[in-house]
């Protein structure tokens, strides 16, 4: 549906990796990018706000599910599912970014773009594989989980974030990237870090919808 | 939930596993056999500052938020009855949080920190379009304490204290004569990384709000800069009841995306549950409720009506009777 500015910004996108500019280079751009729009086109609200609505919903889901946090992880990734699938649109139309040509400059649309433009963070990108199609986003002050302590048992199950999981795993899909979503530790469980892995199963076939086109 | 809270006195190990990880007469406890090998998790709660902060999200991750939370009790529940009440409760859990949170916050001191005026950005915005010489001396005044505590541990004496003019003094002798620049920088970064106690700004805690206007005038203040950075839009009392009163706001931010009025106002529900719990905390027990009422050209004015229990106002007319009414 977006084909054509996909070309086009596409080309643009490719000469400024011709012209002999390092990732970094490519990396600076897409940070302005993502400050610009954050500073100068999103309507913002109060951080706490969304943490403390965050943490009510969760706690109301273990109160639900009868604190089965396998089921609550389920919950949590489905409910980010449904805001990642309509998310990407809204990422799109905010920032009309090209195609991204691998899963190195999606990584790098994902942390400075669009976690910057939602959040207010920058996730560190890491731990790539051999292959260049999984990696890790480090994230160092998630907003979702500020103030937040886990009690002992549900630091053994549960994955608190995990609607962030969801939320990438159903934009990605959107943009035709099959991938496998997944919390490797998160700092509420007594982790050093909290980190999202990330991995690509494959890229799925643009398939237009009958009728269009 | 009652049952789980009181533990069975039986030695059915399936019954006295179903732990939940927390004695509420002694705090968090083990509830997996090896952990007590593991060094306890020390806590970061305690050493986080509650002072506000400038941190804020995008409109747009909220509301997708708020839509599941929608969509979720949509599925769950039969009626609008149901809907509402479960959504108010939501609302509620936040509301007494913040109850303690902004008491807290507005004890601060007008003018011990620049940080002061940060939750009602409002205000913050006013001081910055002042811009006066006043404004710019105490940020200096108030960052350079932030790096003296951070280096060599004064915390409270350096923010009351020091005059202005032994402000950047002091931050330059602990600076080893360094560049300038550099010292800046430090400054920046001490002031994002060191977390600083709110207590220490804090000389007298502001008294609870007894007086049935006094906590609305909370609500429609500092609570509505707090949630959505600007002031109700009206406060009205009702002039057929007297224990009703009315908030209003000409457009709420969180519903402003969801269609249809009945809908909508069903939504508002959450932000009524906020200001229920709120008050209920506070000790005025009432009932709150959301209404769609436009005007002009506001077509998603919600007034949140607010109806306190009758012992609210027997209360209020026994301790200030001469006084109110």
């Amino acid at each position: 549906m977006s084909r054509p500015v996909s070309t086009i910004s596409g080309q643009s996108g490719l000469s400024s990796s011709g012209s002999g500019a390092p990732l970094g280079g490519q990396g600076r751009s897409l940070k302005a990018t993502g400050d610009d729009i954050w500073k100068n086109k999103t309507e913002k609200i109060n951080a706490e706000l969304f943490t403390l609505t965050y943490g009510a919903i969760v706690s109301q889901l273990c109160e639900d599910y009868d604190r089965d946090f396998a089921k609550i992880n389920d919950q949590l990734f489905q409910m980010g599912y449904n805001i990642g699938v309509r998310l990407i649109e809204d990422f799109l139309a905010r920032t009309a970014l090209p195609r991204c040509e691998d899963m190195v400059r999606t990584s790098e649309v994902i942390s400075k773009c669009a976690f910057k433009v939602f959040l207010n963070i920058s996730p560190k990108v890491t731990n790539w594989s051999a292959n260049k199609e999984a990696f890790s986003l480090v994230i160092n002050d998630n907003p979702l989980s500020d103030f937040v302590e886990l009690p002992m048992d549900a630091m053994k199950g549960l994955w608190y974030s995990n609607v962030l999981c969801g939320v990438l795993k159903g934009a990605l899909e959107m943009v035709q990237l099959d991938c496998d979503v997944a919390f490797v530790s998160d700092i509420l469980r007594g982790d050093q870090l909290t980190e999202i892995k990330i991995k690509l199963n494959r890229v799925l076939k643009d398939e237009i919808p009958i009728g269009e086109d | 939930m009652s049952q789980q809270i009181i533990q069975p006195s039986t030695a059915d190990p399936s019954v006295r596993d179903r732990s939940t990880g927390y004695e509420y007469t002694v705090g968090p406890k083990p509830s997996l056999p090896d952990e007590h090998m593991r060094s306890p998790l020390t806590s970061r709660l305690y050493a986080a500052s509650l002072a506000a902060g400038k941190q804020q999200v995008s409109l747009a991750a909220m509301t997708f938020l708020f839509q599941e939370m929608i969509a979720y009790l949509h599925k769950n529940c039969t009626s609008v009855t149901e809907f509402e009440g479960r959504l108010s409760a939501y609302g509620e859990s936040i509301g007494t949080k913040l109850l303690e949170l902004l008491n807290l916050r507005s004890s601060v001191a007008p003018g011990s920190s620049s940080r002061t005026s940060t939750f009602l950005s409002s205000s913050s915005q006013t001081s910055t379009a002042a811009g006066s010489t006043t404004a710019g001396s105490a940020t200096a005044r108030s960052r350079s304490g932030t790096v003296t505590s951070s280096r060599s541990g004064v915390s409270a004496s350096t923010h009351t204290g020091t005059a202005p003019s032994t402000g950047p003094a002091s931050a330059a002798s602990h600076s080893n004569g360094s560049a300038t620049a550099d010292s800046h920088s430090h400054h920046t970064h001490a002031h994002i990384h060191q977390t600083e106690s709110l207590t220490s700004q804090i000389t007298r805690m502001r008294r609870r709000d007894l007086k049935i206007l006094d906590i609305l005038q909370f609500v429609h203040g500092t609570l509505w800069s707090y949630l959505f950075d600007h002031v109700s839009d009206d406060l009205v009392k009702s002039s057929e009841r007297n224990n009703e009163y009315m908030i209003i706001d000409n457009h709420p931010p969180l519903t402003q995306f969801i269609s249809g009025a009945n809908n909508r106002v069903s939504c508002d529900y959450f932000v009524c549950g906020i200001i229920r719990g709120f008050l209920t905390d506070a000790g005025f027990r009432c009932k709150v409720t959301a209404h769609t009422m436009p005007q002009g050209t506001f077509d998603n004015r919600t007034v949140y009506l607010i109806q306190f229990d009758n012992q609210v106002l027997e209360r209020e007319n026994i301790r200030f009777g001469q006084a109110s009414s």
